[in-house]
Parts: C-alpha cells; structure tokens; sequence
C-alpha cells in the first residue's frame, strides 16, 4: 500500500509554503491535494502482485501495457511530482550552483543563461499539462561518449526514463496527423514518418555512431530536474495567465544542491580517477 | 506545425515561440568559439593522444580526463561506469513517488531468513506462531507455554515463543562452532524448501522425506553404504581415508532440528536412546519432553516454520563462520576424530600402482581369443 512521501522541511512547506513561489493554500493544490488523489487512484487498482513496487518500477514496468494505463498515469504523476518537489528551495535561503554545474550546463548550451531561456521557454511554450525535464545523457563525440545536458518536454504523465520510452510522450499528440491516418488513410509510410525520428546520424538513427547502444526509441538518460507545467502547479498563486511568472519564480527557488547530487559527478570523477592512476601508474 | 515541433525538441536550435507578439526575442544558442575538449561541436581537429596528453596536463577540470578516458575505454570500462551511473541514478530517484509498506513475501524467508535478533513478537505474531489447537486436544504438559484461550483454541504466549527460539538459535550456534553435524528434519507438505536453506546455511543434513526407523540405532544397516568423508579444520576433503573410513561406525548426528514432532516420534525417540539433543516446534497437543529443547509455536503454519527454521538455519551459518574464521587463526574449537591415522593415509600415487586395472579391456587380448 502507498502512501504519501515526506518532504524535507515538509512541516514548514505546509504551514508557510516557498515564499515568492506557494504559499500554504498553493502549496495544498500542487502537492497535497494532487498527491492524496494519485495516491487512493493507485492503492484502488494495484494488483497484489505489485504491492511492493515502487512508484518508478510502476512506470516501467506498465509503460508498454495499454490496459492498465491507469496504473502507469498515476505512477508516473507521484514519481514526477516529488521529483519536482525534492527539487525546489525549501530552506529559505538561496541555494546557488557550484562551478562544475555551471560548467558543464554551459558546455552544453553554450552558457548558462542560454540554458534558462531554453528550458522556461520550453516550459512555457507547451500548451497543455506536462513536465521539462533537464536530463543528463552519454553522447556518441568524435568516436568517444561524453556526458551532455539535455532538455525534453513530456506531456501529461509522460516520464523520461529510458525503460518507459513507450510512454515517454513527447510531442503534443494534437499536432500529429493521426486522424489523418485513419480517416484519409495515410499511407504506413506517411504515418510511421510523424512519429520516429528521422535523423539517421543522430543519437539513435540507423547510421548513429553507437547503433547497438540504444534501444528502439529508448534514449538512456538521468532526469536532474524538471518544472510541472500542470495548471494546479500555480493556479493558485499566478493565475491562470500566470504561468510565465511561475517559471520565473521557479527559477529563483531550484535546490542546485540536489541537482547536483542527481548528477552524479561524484561517482563520473572516481572512475575517470582511477583510470587516470592505472594509466599514468 | 511539424517544423515548429521539430525544433522544440532540439535543444541546440533556435526557439520560436507561438505567440503573435512581435516583441518576443528570437532566442539563439550562441556556441563558444574557442576550441574546448567539451565542446565539439565545431572542432574539427582530430583526437589524438598527443593531443590529448597535452590537454590532460594543461586543463585540470573533470571534464577533459573524462574525454581523455573516454576515447581510450574499453568496453568493460564502459560498462563499468555505466552500471556506477545506474546504482546512483536508482539512489538518488529510484524511491522518488510515494512511501511503500513493507508486505510479506514467502520467498523472502528463504532467499534471506532471518537472525534471532531480528525475532521480534510482531513477526512471530504475523506468522500465526500463536495459534494452538482447540482446547480439548491439548497436551497439559505444555500448559506453562499458553496465554490463554480465544475461539475455543489454545494461544501460545509469543514471549514464550521468542525466549525458547532464542534459546535453541544459541544452541544450533553453539553446536556449529564447534564443529558438530546438524540434522534439520521436516517431513511435512512445503517443509522442504526451508529445511534444506537452513542445513545449507547451518553446513549441516537435511531430511524432508520420512525419516527410515534404525537410521541411528541400526546405522550400520541402513546407512552402512554412505560415503563419508574427512574434511580438515577448513572444511576441506583430506583424500585418502577411505580404507580406514570402512572400519568404523556410521556416523550420528550432534543435534536434530525437527519440525514436526508430531509426525517423527520414531526420529526424536532414536536420538534420546543415543544421547542426542534435539530441538522441536512443540504445539499445544503436542509433548515437549520428546525434544531437549522445546519450542513452543504453530507447527501447522508454513510461515511459522520457515521462520523458525530460518532462525536456526541463520544462527548455525553464525556458528560456522566464527568456528572457519578460527580456523583461518589455526584455532581449532573442537576434538579432531579419534581412531584416524595420518600415517596410514594411501595417498594418490600408491594407490594408483595398486588398483591398476583397467577399466576397458586390452584391443590385443581380444585379437588373441580364439572365437
């Protein structure tokens, strides 16, 4: 049986929320409220052989099963939603990133300013309820793989693990001509060309520099961060209208700390480590 | 519309926005020019390793000696960080959602039995140790192990229950340690499975098929034609005992674990007759002075009796690791076996000359034969 996770300083997030970002009331629509929801949905139709797993193993294991998209949907709104939870400021002072993030988010997007337009502007641009997520994943370079930052948009219950690429859900399914598909009867070819990716060279195309690597249409990559673009997020504070503030405010309120620990520098600097001591040894 | 969602998703690219207002900045990701091992999006020098030596030493920054690593992997180097990526991703994330109440899973009891210090009256209560038989088929002797009675049965008190396991986990411990043979014996339907986890733990014999009467009073008879072997202060095979083996007695076991007393009356009887303690899960109709070392629990729950045996398996796997951590100290905690000569042993060359027969005939005595 699941029941509801604790937040640090979940005490003083309930009573006076995240100045500037929720107050108490925001604070019980984005997380009290949603969570006890998905949390009686998913204790109401879980089998009893799943009655050990957790919330991230739900996801996987029932991301190719469209029968019991119920179970996935409310699994993947826990797991997401603590997931941007565990991410923000609760301590009341600001939390800046160190030198490595910095450095290595700017390798990536070319500075770190350039990162926070791309990922709020993602954010805002999705029209309907969803996540973006800042991921971390190994790129083909040069023959080598190197570690790079990602951004990916997935909407409503989507969830970026590679394990659950069926149900990553990237695009917004209403700009996809799967009317067409049926009704016109586009052609397999037409249709089949809507949905994958058509890039050969790239990550995961027939000609990619690592073809064995990845799975169909599985991407391996570790989410650091994400915002939740769902409306209970910050309808109560900002509004309706009010979603380009709540990114802004969002923004001032990230725990770099436990962004950082997602990121798992620690254990990339102990392997390049004591490789680089049996190579110079 | 496919060309916009084309480039939301590319991180790199220009992003438009939707909306009509023409104040609206056409955001670009500019990509530094100076050349970096990070960033190589443009750099169109090769890789090499005088290349990459000379980076190693000027730029001190992680991200280059995992550049430099990384062209130089193999792939089990690969493989290694990847799983080291994957443990702490799981770390990090893999509880993110919800809080999940620990529930019972019967192979739990076997895959990872647990430790007498892990008997709690909680878990002897969730495995239905409690529960007697109705009142009138009890056994009076056991009247100091009862709390009292519900629904017309018997409820054995679980601090009864918790102190007596504990008492004979330290027994089976005990006996271990000093090198003694354990018999675990559970001849019950689904007894199996556990009785031979707990003898594989405890180094010592299982029995969950019926137990053949004289096994110990008429040993000779019916277990005359077992190997045996002798095994030094590592529990290594010593070869070359097998001629002074055949002269003597089969042997007996130190201590006997039973499960169901109830069914192995003829067992626990041989073993009083022989000076063999014996430990037993004795229910409410049950007899305790047949064991030693009574338990007193639910002999007709499954659950109760992997835990029990779990327990014992768990604390003869304690024994035997000090008693083998000793013997790594060249301490020996028990009396080596009487009537053994090392002088006597055949070793593997002598016995080679003497049993030279071989096993498929000569090709030229059969061309000999006259047909």
């Amino acid at each position: 049986i699941h029941s509801i996770p604790q937040l640090t300083n979940g005490q003083k997030l309930k009573d006076e929320g995240i100045p500037g970002l929720y107050g108490p009331a925001a604070f019980d629509l984005a997380w009290t409220q949603p969570m006890h929801m998905a949390l009686r949905k998913l204790n109401g139709i879980l089998p009893d052989t799943d009655k050990n797993l957790a919330a991230k193993d739900l996801v996987i294991k029932y991301a190719r099963d469209p029968e019991n998209a119920s179970i996935f949907n409310y699994a993947s709104m826990l797991h997401n939603t603590h997931f941007f939870f565990d991410g923000l400021n609760s301590t009341g002072s600001p939390v800046t990133p160190s030198r490595k993030l910095v450095d290595e988010i700017s390798n990536s997007f070319g500075s770190y300013d350039d990162f926070r337009i791309d990922f709020l502007t993602t954010a805002n641009s999705m029209f309907g309820p969803g996540f973006v997520w800042l991921v971390r994943l190994s790129e083909p370079n040069m023959g080598a793989t190197q570690k790079v930052f990602k951004v990916l948009s997935t909407y409503c219950a989507g969830t970026p693990y590679a394990g659950a690429h069926y149900r990553q859900q990237p695009v917004d399914m209403n700009t996809q001509a799967v009317r067409d598909a049926v009704e016109r009867k586009l052609s397999s070819e037409e249709f089949r060309r809507q949905h994958t990716i058509q890039n050969t060279v790239g990550y995961a195309g027939k000609h990619s520099q690592q073809p064995g690597r990845v799975s169909k249409g599985g991407v391996e990559v570790t989410p650091v961060l994400c915002v939740s673009t769902w409306e209970h997020a910050y309808l109560m504070k900002f509004g309706v209208d009010g979603k380009r503030g709540y990114l802004k405010e969002f923004w001032h309120n990230i725990n770099w700390d436990v962004v950082e620990h997602r990121c798992g520098f620690e254990v990339e600097r102990q392997l390049s480590s004591d490789w680089m001591q049996r190579a110079t040894a | 519309m496919l060309a916009r969602s084309l480039l939301l998703r590319n991180c790199r690219r220009a992003v438009q926005l939707a909306h009509v207002r023409a104040s609206q900045r056409f955001f670009s990701v500019e990509i530094s020019s100076e050349p970096s091992l990070g960033n190589g999006q443009q750099d169109g020098r090769a890789i090499t390793p005088a290349n990459l030596a000379n980076a190693a030493l000027t730029e001190t920054d992680a991200q280059s000696t995992s550049a430099f690593s990384s062209t130089h992997q193999n792939l089990s180097q690969r493989a290694v960080e990847d799983w080291n990526a994957f443990k702490h991703q799981q770390e990090a994330t893999g509880h993110l959602g919800s809080v999940v109440a620990p529930q019972y899973e019967p192979a739990e009891l076997l895959r990872n039995p647990p430790s007498a210090a892990d008997v709690t009256l909680e878990l002897l209560l969730a495995s239905q140790a409690h529960l007697g038989h109705k009142t009138s088929l009890w056994n009076p002797g056991n009247a100091q192990y009862i709390y009292g009675i519900r629904d017309g049965i018997h409820i054995i008190s679980l601090e009864v229950t918790a102190a007596h396991l504990r008492r004979a986990a330290k027994v089976v411990e005990g006996v271990a340690m000093r090198g003694g043979l354990i018999l675990f014996a559970g001849t019950r339907k689904g007894q199996d499975s556990c009785v031979v986890r707990a003898a594989q733990l405890a180094g010592g014999c299982h029995l969950f098929q019926r137990w053949i009467p004289g096994s110990i009073t008429n040993g000779q008879q019916i277990l005359g034609n077992c190997t045996t072997k002798v095994v030094n202060e590592k529990d290594e095979e010593i070869p070359g005992f097998d001629e002074q083996l055949k002269k003597r007695a089969t042997l007996k076991p130190d201590l006997v674990v039973c499960l169901d007393p109830m069914q192995n009356y003829v067992l626990l009887h041989e073993c009083a007759l022989n000076n063999i303690p014996t430990i037993g899960i004795i229910d409410t109709n049950a007899d305790p002075t047949w064991v030693t070392y009574p338990i007193p629990a639910n002999d007709d729950s499954l659950r109760c009796v992997q835990v029990i045996a779990g327990v014992l398996g768990r604390a003869g796997e304690t024994g035997k690791n000090a008693r083998l951590a000793q013997a790594a100290q060249n301490v020996i905690t028990y009396a080596p076996a009487e009537g053994l000569n090392w002088r006597d042993r055949v070793t593997k060359q002598e016995s080679s000359g003497a049993r030279a027969k071989p096993l498929v005939p000569d090709v030229e005595r059969y061309d000999s034969v006259d047909v």
